[in-house]
């Protein structure tokens, strides 16, 4: 885009009072921009949040941010803190009232005593077992009550000794979206988990904009031997497995989180030089490199100053189509067990201690996955968004 | 790797979907309709007559090799136990009785087992079995060549094993002769009192010479060449799906067996399984999930738990600080929670454990561990006594403690383990822990060559006597990862190891016990038990606490 035309002109208003009247004709409407003019970035902006989803994921994007970032200040718990009494409670509690105060029997036949606003008080001790009435028999403020899992859904007895089959649903209150199985607050985690994914994010964008775009770059402007050489680099790279490199890499550092920035780090920039190479390859043909290496420009004059903004479009694209990767790749290598060490929590490791607990407890695997969901909706869909406001041939 | 990742996204989409649909109302209330249901499924066939005498179990993992000479896998044991019969076996109640052989004789020193093989033994294709078929059998095993995972089962107790294992004596001069076809003559090194309970391990196996010299390492994959000499024979083997057996009319007590056919299935995950099982299609399984046990518990009268003779603890390395200190590792036994690490980690009923042995071998009726002290350690932990150790040790209130790393591999029940107790002692001690996991092959590496500091770890035993636990700590032992050295103790252990009265034993276990755990060198946890679950319909089968499955007296009821 030429400077010359970005200057906005003085407005040239039409006072002819017929309207279908001749204009008349001079220099100055001949060179009239007759839509409004908008910088390169403006323009951007304005077709990207002219697109609904590209806005909606922008807002998804910015709202997880804030969950992670700033969230854990507002947090009771931190992530790490156990409270075995309180093992997978669920996010809504089926509370039975009975002897005045109301009881949630979790899954593994434990009773636990809430108030009515679902804060949970304590563990119910339990006096005594009968395996063939299939009954518990516990202490509470003096008296007993009696817990019946003879059928389901499991009960308290009342007074007489009938079976209490009243419920009511109360939201738990301390630990709003539940409990794992170490009784560690979900929330925390999730906050914790998307940090994670988040750094690891900023990690694969950061390594991708550095290593990709001067690899990429270089090889292109290069050209001949240099090119074959670093192409052939990459082709290397690109065909070792990332699950063996990071196991590799396990086996000189410690599984953790540094490993699989590393591992991140060294190959995931592959992509993005070859889309920056292709892109370069056809820009270093046009006149203006041409133009600015008659007038004695270097090299690095040329990549920084007029190569790489005008590849610009592709690479700020292809970034927001793998930062998202980069984010299921983490959550796959802890799923698979290579991750982050414990107790750190990520998206992945989340859901991967949430399968042995599936059939009990499915809001411990439902919780991470939507939080993975939500986190690659919002930047698919920028990365969406910003390909259409970038691409010059969409234009409106 | 877009498009991985975006079929892998679908699929999060359309499970968490999924899950989103089954609230916790829904599934309540599904617990015991598909229970009943399984209930009549399983019923219904045998309602057209009699019950039919088929069996099917599953297992989750499939063994590397069934041969019963070369395998140490749990897994190969269903397997081959059922397809074999050594020279004793056990019955329901844990107590040894004949197999094979009719009738032993023990020398007064303990030194020299006779044994007679009962007249007109024969193997699977009907061909005789000898005395001869044992000398053989044994012999492969300690042969360098056979690559025996075992072979450690033989070679410290048989006179001559070990030396014939390095080839430097003959064959004949091993202690295990047949002078005729009926007998069979072990010489040992040293008397052994649990070398009987030893024998109905599969390694003692016979297996025979003509299919296997025919055959090679190849005998064992097909149903043609696997000749055995047990209860069941093998007419079927499906790589990867199952093995199905037949009643072997050639076994010595073919007409007390009373199942016709047994199938042992794989199936890998193990919630499937339990699907399988709810909807009947398979008659029994083992290794049931964790977290599915207190539902079954209370709604399912087909899950059986059994005790089992295993111990899980962890190590403590002493040769390291802080760990060299006694006064430490004895703050760390006291400060753990092992009831809520049993009930509210890992969901199950173990007994918690403060001592090697796990319970389960009597003498003269009495359990040899009844009666024995905790230590100092009590169910829930001492907090306050646990501080008061490590401030005696020089570090009060955790003060100038090093920050310790907690090394597990990796698995997920390891994991929730070892997160539970480290959490326990930080908070306790007030301590710092870091964790660190490795795959089970570098893990083990790692532990056996000493580096770590704590490390997870458990034992099963591989025979009913404390002396497959004892030998665990004693200077320089094998198995002892943890460097620990008390001559004292190694002296007690020798003495079991020649000790032939039994009355002598439960007194001399005791105070070796005792010796070990005033030093606290290991983090006992708790003694294992065993669940599975197995349909009402079948009788008569069992399992012994070394977790040995026989179903030679099975059968299925209406």
């Amino acid at each position: 885009m030429n400077e010359m035309m970005r200057q906005s002109l003085p407005d040239y208003q039409i006072q002819t009072p017929d309207p279908w009247a001749a204009l008349p004709v001079n220099a100055e409407s001949r060179e009239k921009l007759w839509s409004k003019s908008r910088t390169f970035v403006g323009d951007v902006w304005f077709r990207f949040r002219s697109k609904f989803t590209s806005i909606f994921g922008f807002i998804l994007i910015v709202l997880v941010l804030l969950f992670a970032l700033v969230g854990p200040y507002f947090a009771t718990f931190t992530y790490s803190e156990q409270n075995l009494d309180f093992v997978n409670t669920p996010p809504v509690f089926r509370a039975i009232n009975c002897s005045g105060g109301y009881f949630y029997i979790t899954d593994k036949l434990k009773v636990l005593e809430i108030d009515a606003q679902g804060h949970l008080v304590g563990k119910v001790e339990s006096i005594a077992e009968d395996y063939e009435k299939k009954q518990v028999t516990l202490s509470y403020q003096g008296g007993e009550i009696i817990m019946d899992y003879s059928q389901s859904p499991y009960t308290m007895l009342d007074e007489n000794g009938e079976r209490i089959e009243e419920a009511k649903h109360i939201w738990n209150r301390t630990y709003l979206l539940g409990s794992d199985n170490l009784g560690r607050d979900m929330l925390a985690r999730l906050m914790f988990g998307a940090r994670v994914s988040l750094l690891v994010a900023v990690v694969a964008a950061l390594t991708n904009l550095v290593i990709g775009v001067l690899f990429g770059s270089i090889s292109a402007y290069c050209g001949g031997m240099v090119d074959a050489v670093m192409m052939r680099i990459v082709d290397v790279i690109n065909t070792v497995p990332l699950t063996l490199y990071v196991i590799l890499i396990m086996v000189v550092l410690d599984a953790g989180l540094l490993s699989i920035i590393l591992a991140l780090g060294t190959v995931y920039w592959v992509n993005m030089a070859r889309v920056v190479r292709g892109e370069i390859l056809s820009l270093k043909e046009r006149d203006f490199v041409l133009a600015s290496r008659t007038l004695g420009s270097s090299t690095a004059t040329i990549l920084f100053r007029h190569l790489i903004p005008n590849a610009m479009g592709p690479i700020l694209v292809t970034l927001t189509m793998l930062i998202p990767s980069a984010i299921f790749m983490e959550a796959f290598l802890s799923f698979i067990g290579l991750g982050l060490t414990a107790p750190l929590a990520s998206l992945g490791t989340m859901c991967n201690d949430a399968l042995a607990t599936l059939r009990t407890s499915p809001y411990q695997l439902f919780e991470p996955a939507l939080l993975i969901c939500i986190l690659m909706f919002g930047f698919n869909f920028v990365g969406d968004g910003l390909r259409d406001a970038l691409d010059p041939k969409l234009k409106k | 790797m877009k498009k991985l990742s975006f079929f892998l996204l679908l699929l999060i989409l359309v499970f968490s979907l999924v899950l989103a649909g089954c609230g916790p109302t829904e599934s309540e209330t599904q617990g015991p309709e598909q229970s009943e249901q399984s209930g009549e499924e399983a019923a219904a066939p045998a309602e057209d007559g009699a019950a039919e005498q088929s069996i099917i179990f599953a297992l989750h993992n499939i063994p590397n090799t069934i041969d019963p000479g070369i395998t140490s896998e749990t897994y190969a044991s269903p397997i081959l136990y059922n397809a074999f019969e050594g020279l004793i076996t056990y019955d329901a109640e844990n107590n040894i009785i004949p197999g094979n052989a009719e009738s032993w004789e023990i020398s007064e020193d303990g030194l020299t087992y006779t044994f007679h093989l009962r007249e007109g033994l024969k193997w699977s294709d009907g061909s005789a079995l000898t005395a001869n078929d044992y000398l053989y059998s044994w012999l492969r095993v300690i042969t360098p060549e056979t690559g025996s995972l075992y072979a450690d089962q033989l070679l410290p107790y048989v006179v001559n094993a070990q030396e014939f294992y390095d080839g430097t004596v003959s064959a004949e001069e091993v202690g295990i002769q047949a002078p005729d076809e009926q007998t069979l003559i072990v010489t040992l090194k040293n008397p052994t009192p649990f070398f009987l309970g030893l024998l109905a391990t599969y390694t003692f196996y016979p297996v025979q010479q003509a299919t296997v010299e025919a055959n090679g390492d190849q005998w064992t994959l097909s149903a043609d060449t696997y000749i055995c000499n047990g209860p069941f024979k093998v007419t079927e083997i499906n790589f990867n799906e199952s093995y199905v057996y037949e009643k072997n009319e050639h076994y010595w007590n073919a007409e007390n067996v009373k199942l016709e056919h047994l199938t042992f299935v794989f199936i890998a995950d193990q919630s499937t399984a339990l699907s399988a099982f709810e909807t009947g299609e398979i008659d029994g399984f083992w290794e049931v999930p964790s977290d599915d046990l207190p539902r079954l518990r209370a709604e399912s009268d087909e899950l059986v738990t059994v005790a089992s003779f295993g111990t899980t603890y962890h190590l403590m390395n002493t040769a390291v600080a802080p760990f060299d200190n006694m006064l430490v590792r004895k703050a760390f036994n006291l400060a753990i929670n092992r009831q809520s690490l049993i009930e509210d980690v890992l969901g199950t009923n173990d007994p918690p454990a403060y001592s090697i042995v796990s319970p389960g071998y009597m003498v003269n009726g009495v359990d040899v561990t009844e009666g024995r002290s905790s230590y100092g350690m009590s169910p829930t932990g001492d907090a306050e006594a646990a501080q008061a150790a490590l401030a005696e040790a020089g570090y009060p209130n955790g003060e100038g403690f090093p920050v310790i790393t907690y090394y597990y591999s990796t698995d997920e029940v390891y994991k929730k383990t070892t997160e539970a107790l480290a959490n326990m002692l930080e908070t306790t001690l007030n301590i710092q822990i870091e964790l660190k996991t490795a795959d089970w092959a570098v893990f083990y590496e790692d532990v056996q060559a000493g580096e770590y500091q704590i490390a997870q770890m458990g034992w099963g035993g591989d025979y009913l006597h404390p002396m497959t636990f004892l030998p665990l700590f004693v200077t320089d032992g094998v198995n002892n990862y943890t460097g620990y050295s008390n001559p004292a103790y190694d002296d007690l252990v020798a003495q079991l190891q020649v000790c032939t009265d039994q009355s002598k034993e439960p007194e001399l276990i005791r105070a070796a016990e005792d010796t070990l755990m005033a030093d606290y060198p290991f983090l006992p946890l708790f003694h294992r038990s065993y669940s599975y679950m197995m349909s009402k319909d079948v009788e008569g089968y069992f399992r012994t606490p070394l977790n040995n499955l026989y179903f030679r007296e099975a059968y299925v009821v209406e």
